[in-house]
């Protein structure tokens, strides 16, 4: 059934790709006025290090605002890619509770590639999750997740109080002879100095991507530490070299 | 090792997790370690880690579910540690 329900929604979703990016693009360019300092040359990154693999990859942004992931998506890739790619339209793991109130929010979620999940939710519930997101990886699609759990609440990546949930789900899908890759994103509005809703209208975004193959030898609690610890570190480093410009 | 120097230890490895000062002076059994004592979820892991190292147990995922009270961390340490 779980198998039968996310395939569903990852056709309806392929289908809805041109609908769902228009969509973003209009309201993020054509009413918000974002726009992007780096777009062709982050494409061009992405490409070299994502769709010319093999194998599944979790996408890991820092985190300002309420629509990063949207961003992302759009600065990603193309719709016309993006149809051709499913890999490049990653899904998605929104708490719950911020959309399940509206019907449109589920809608879109829907079409958007989201797999609703709740944060300390119960352990059978949790499991039909992270097996829905086994499923997706074994099959080589994408995930985006925010490793610190949360935004960033001091606008800069908080090394010493993030969650480990990503490191738990790149331990348990390594354990499935999975070896996920990890895209660890950097996307900063200029004038985003802390953390917010929405970035300011007509705001210029700078995005950047590094690849990371996380490792530890531990396991359990400990794998999920260390492995979750590499991931916020590398963009930890990011950030640092996006300020150093 | 007894309930009460468990219990302490416990008490004293969560300590710089719990935002609560006045609940983690006033703790007991029932105190939950989440909700009474203002302890961060994503710090639980740390948590758990601490008391493997502090009390030389392993701790699985099934378990450290158990854990919501001071009480809870007490007996499953207890029981791990008499294995």
């Amino acid at each position: 059934m779980k198998r039968l329900s996310v395939r569903l929604q990852n056709l309806v979703a392929q289908v809805a790709v041109p609908f769902t990016f228009g969509a973003a693009v209009l309201l993020l360019r054509g009413l918000l006025g974002y726009r992007w300092e780096n777009l062709k040359a982050f494409r061009a990154k992405v490409r070299t290090l994502v769709d010319h693999r093999e194998g599944p990859v979790i996408l890991c942004p820092n985190h300002l605002t309420m629509i990063d992931s949207l961003l992302l998506i759009w600065a990603m890739t193309p719709a016309w890619r993006a149809l051709s790619k499913p890999k490049l339209f990653p899904w998605n793991t929104p708490e719950k509770k911020n959309f399940s109130h509206n019907a449109v929010f589920r809608f879109f979620c829907y079409i958007g590639k989201c797999l609703p999940v709740v944060r300390q939710g119960p352990p059978r519930q949790m499991q039909v999750f992270m097996d829905k997101i086994k499923l997706l990886l074994a099959k080589g699609q994408s995930l985006m997740m925010f490793p610190e759990g949360k935004r960033s609440s001091s606008g800069r990546v908080d090394t010493h109080n993030f969650a480990y949930g990503i490191g738990k789900i790149i331990d348990d899908v390594r354990q499935q002879g999975l070896r996920p890759r990890v895209l660890c994103l950097y996307l900063r509005g200029r004038r985003q100095d802390g953390k917010s809703s929405m970035p300011r209208r007509g705001d210029r975004f700078f995005v950047d991507a590094e690849l990371v193959e996380p490792t530890t030898h531990h396991s359990g609690l400990r794998a999920a530490r260390d492995l979750a610890t590499q991931i916020v570190q590398r963009l930890a480093g990011m950030e640092a070299a996006y300020f150093a410009r | 090792m007894t309930q009460s120097e468990a219990f302490d230890k416990v008490v004293s490895i969560i300590g710089p997790f719990a935002k609560n000062a006045d609940a983690l002076k006033a703790a007991t059994r029932e105190t939950k370690i989440l909700t009474d004592l203002g302890v961060n979820s994503a710090r639980l892991v740390d948590i758990i880690l601490a008391f493997e190292d502090e009390f030389n147990i392993a701790i699985d995922d099934d378990t450290a579910d158990k854990i919501r009270t001071l009480g809870d961390a007490v007996d499953q340490i207890i029981a791990l540690a008499k294995k």
